[in-house]
């Protein structure tokens, strides 16, 4: 018997070593968060979806109980940074601050590597509707009287965009669609320079997100025709939206958190009930509101299905608006 | 208005005020010396800080990030040859050979200097008339900003001295580079061969990184088995006044080039530091001494890109229009306090816009003060042997490409780019223009692209008064010889034909 004591320890200790090295990954799950947690942030920094990204690692973090640490993976319509995301290993350390991008890409861009299937939604942070604005001093005082020109000399007017594919492209296109009209669809990278194009009389009107025209609208520069949307937007009460002037033209962006496919649900869990608090911070909201964007969290399953919905109806508007791949 | 003044000044100068600005500037130039965190990376790092702070303090740490940055990057450009950042290309040029030669303290002595005045007198613009300026930049449309792209590249031809060939070649493989991945106009991928990475395309500064720097640590390998010439230590950071003096027409050029440029929503200190060195150049009574390691090469990249720092911030301002990443995180930072800049801030806060204006200045200073203390530690480095150094630049380029998009993929871009880079140096090809063609692809080719969507055929529309200014600017210096020549053979064949009849 007492021979034996070496062997006993021995093998003792190797289960035991087993059992450790097996209970890692469920160890590790439940003592979730043990280090530094990154959010993959797919565009430049200084841009909308990097500041709201900071934003949300900034005032996440006290409810995650870790650090989380921006990085931009950025270029080729965010297919980059989203696919970086999607294919990490999934343990709840990479996580994905995904746009209204990853369900409109896949539609228009051949070779586009990842849609929203590819990942575990955590949470809806932000919606934000599109618009149509005119400079402060234009001839155009409503949307109809917009139209009314634009039926009177159609392909003439130039509406700037934030480039092909992006929701303000769908949103124009919607738009058209809906009132019968057609307009030069003028592309540039990103909302900023149209909204700069604009304002220097280079263009008749711009599509943009409410948010990103706010701004220069108090700042008494520019003029918004009408919220392309259902809801109104909180920080411009007075502009009615499409669907009121009876236009059938709904297009939003969103901003949302992701977990690569396959995480544990306990981490997901653990991650959704962090940013949930995270959403009802007032200083959070502060920030958001700062910039004219309000907080609409939508967790877990209800997002995902959401997303599904969002993808499904891109589809729909991209190939209305002839960007979409033939399949 | 006095009253108004001095609780301006004494907002400004309040203790806490200016430990911020320092740190800003502090950690800005930090980012510019490191290679592959651009001005704009810096800024956006910072930007959590500010959400706790003030309106004041949160733009003014966000400020010194700014200008340190922009600045930091002619550091490194000069003692490594590595760009810190993208406005400091053409520093390179002048400024690295000024640093083999032993003169690296001088060198950033004076890129220091030209940093300061630019940066400086661009706020003194910014602040006295800055809403002409502005006009002129809202007044760029497509037309315009096709016809500036087209000017910034005909500084190729300035740039590639020995062979007018090979430059060109050098920034057509840049502008054909930079079409890779997803064009912005039709959103089609071009050239991706289905692979993910180039969908992304390739970015500038893994390439910019790997043809400076790799190429000099390749040729220092080549040396070593050879006895190197010891290199005279040269202590001086401060240039002699007689040389200061002919600086005095470049720097006011390059003020004028860098906060025009700066102005113009879309364009920044990059694009500034490339015309202003290039237009040096065609406007200097030495061109041939360009790119050999010449004061005025230095001054003038470096007066303009800070100039353009101080530019930049004109639209923002006066109009409430961000022209660049930095300026719209910058604007964010107002936002965040209930502001909107624009027309409407300067009337209701035009205390606060004057203490950020101030603000700035005092940036600018501290920036004077950590350049010139810090040049003569800096300048050091063109001592350390040239196997240690050759190293620490590797471990830079790799560093420096990944931290741009932490993505390997760039560190391929970098190691691919740089022994295209040696390829180029044993054959005389130019380097610069090759990043010079990258910088300015996307610009001129969605521009022109815009262009036609105007013109719908009529390309006589594509003259406006600016971009037909910039047109001609633009075949000004290659159709002067051929004017001068022709006028030449006039005036020799009269007397001639006159003497055949007498």
């Amino acid at each position: 018997m007492k021979n034996w004591r070496g062997e006993v320890w021995f093998l003792v200790s190797v289960i035991f070593l087993f059992a450790f090295l097996a209970c890692q990954g469920a160890a590790s799950a439940q003592d979730y968060p043990t280090k530094k947690i990154e959010l993959v942030v797919a565009f430049k920094p200084g841009g909308g979806s990097d500041t709201l990204g900071r934003a949300v690692a900034h005032y996440g973090e006290e409810h995650i109980g870790q650090t989380i640490f921006v990085t931009n993976r950025t270029g080729g319509a965010g297919a980059i940074g989203f696919n970086y995301g999607a294919r990490a290993k999934p343990d709840g350390y990479v996580l994905t601050f995904i746009v209204t991008t990853l369900t409109i890409a896949p539609h228009i861009t051949e070779g586009y590597p990842v849609t929203y299937k590819d990942y575990e939604p955590i949470a809806l942070i932000a919606v934000v509707p599109s618009c149509i604005s005119v400079r402060a001093d234009s001839k155009y005082k409503t949307l109809e009287g917009f139209i009314q020109d634009a039926k009177a000399n159609p392909g003439k007017l130039r509406v700037g965009q934030a480039g092909t594919g992006s929701p303000w492209h769908l949103a124009g296109a919607a738009l058209a669609d809906a009132a019968g009209i057609k307009f030069s669809s003028v592309p540039y990278k990103g909302a900023g320079p149209s909204i700069t194009a604009l304002l220097g009389g280079h263009l008749d009107a711009t599509i943009t997100s409410a948010a990103e025209i706010f701004p220069h609208v108090k700042a008494g520069k520019a003029r918004t025709l009408a919220i392309i949307a259902q809801k109104r937007f909180a920080a411009m009460p007075d502009v009615q939206t499409s669907i009121e002037l009876g236009y059938n033209a709904d297009v939003v962006s969103w901003r949302g958190i992701a977990a690569p496919k396959g995480t544990p649900q306990n981490i997901i869990e653990y991650l959704i009930n962090g940013f949930e608090k995270m959403s009802k911070e007032k200083e959070f909201i502060d920030f958001l509101e700062s910039r004219g964007i309000n907080v609409q969290f939508v967790k877990g399953e209800a997002f995902g299905k959401w997303l599904a919905d969002k993808h499904g109806e891109y589809g729909k508007i991209a190939k209305m608006a002839g960007v979409a791949l033939k399949k | 208005m006095g009253d108004l003044t001095l609780s301006i000044v004494a907002a400004v100068l309040d203790i806490h005020i200016l430990l911020i600005i320092v740190e800003g500037v502090l950690l800005g130039i930090i980012v510019g010396v490191l290679p592959g965190l651009s001005a704009t990376l810096g800024v956006a790092l910072v930007m959590p800080l500010t959400f706790a702070m003030d309106a004041l303090g949160g733009l003014m740490l966000l400020l010194g990030v700014y200008v340190g940055a922009v600045y930091g990057g002619s550091v490194s450009a000069i003692l490594i040859g590595i760009p810190g950042t993208p406005a400091a290309v053409a520093t390179v040029l002048d400024g690295h050979p000024m640093a083999k030669r032993g003169e690296g303290g001088l060198a950033i002595g004076i890129a220091t200097i030209s940093s300061f005045i630019g940066g400086f007198a661009s706020v003194i613009i910014l602040a006295l008339v800055s809403k002409p300026i502005a006009a002129l930049g809202l007044a760029f449309g497509e037309r315009e900003y096709f016809a500036l792209g087209v000017f910034a590249l005909s500084a190729v031809a300035h740039l590639s001295s020995a062979s007018f060939t090979k430059g060109m070649l050098s920034a057509g493989v840049g502008l054909f580079v930079a079409t890779i991945g997803i064009d912005e106009i039709h959103g089609i991928p071009r050239c991706t061969f289905g692979n993910t990475n180039f969908l992304g395309g390739i970015p500038y500064m893994p390439v910019m990184i790997g043809v400076f720097a790799i190429p000099e640590t390749l040729i220092n390998i080549e040396m070593i088995s050879h006895i190197r010439p010891q290199i005279p230590r040269i202590v001086r950071i401060f240039p002699n006044l007689s040389s200061l003096k002919g600086l005095a027409a470049p720097i006011l050029r390059s003020i004028g080039i860098g906060s025009i440029v700066g102005a113009v929503p879309g364009t920044g200190a990059d694009i500034a530091a490339i015309v202003s060195y290039s237009q040096g150049k065609s406007m200097s009574k030495h061109p041939e001494r360009y790119g050999t390691g010449y004061l005025e090469g230095i001054t003038c990249a470096e007066t303009a890109n800070n100039a353009a720092t101080g530019g930049a911030m004109i639209p923002l301002l006066t109009l409430g229009i961000p022209g660049g990443a930095v300026t719209a995180i910058l604007m964010g930072a107002f936002m965040v306090h209930g502001l909107y800049p624009g027309p409407l801030l300067i009337t209701q806060n035009i205390d606060l816009v004057y203490k950020v204006i101030l603000g700035m200045a005092v940036a600018n200073v501290f920036m004077l003060i950590f350049g010139l203390s810090a040049a003569k530690i800096f300048s050091r480095v063109s001592r350390i042997p040239s196997s240690l150094l050759s190293a620490v630049i590797m471990f830079l380029c790799v560093t420096g490409s990944y931290a741009l998009r932490n993505s390997f993929f760039d560190v391929f871009v970098m190691a691919i780019s740089g022994l295209a880079g040696y390829a180029m140096i044993k054959n005389g090809i130019p380097r610069a223009p090759l990043i010079i063609g990258m910088i300015l692809s996307g610009m001129i080719e969605t521009n022109l692209a815009r262009s036609v969507m105007l013109c719908r055929g009529n390309f006589l529309i594509m003259f406006t008064p600016i971009s037909s200014i910039l047109f001609f600017l633009t075949v000004l210096p290659f159709a002067t010889p051929l004017l001068k020549r022709f006028q030449k053979s006039r005036q020799q064949g009269k007397p001639k034909r006159g003497a055949s009849v007498p």
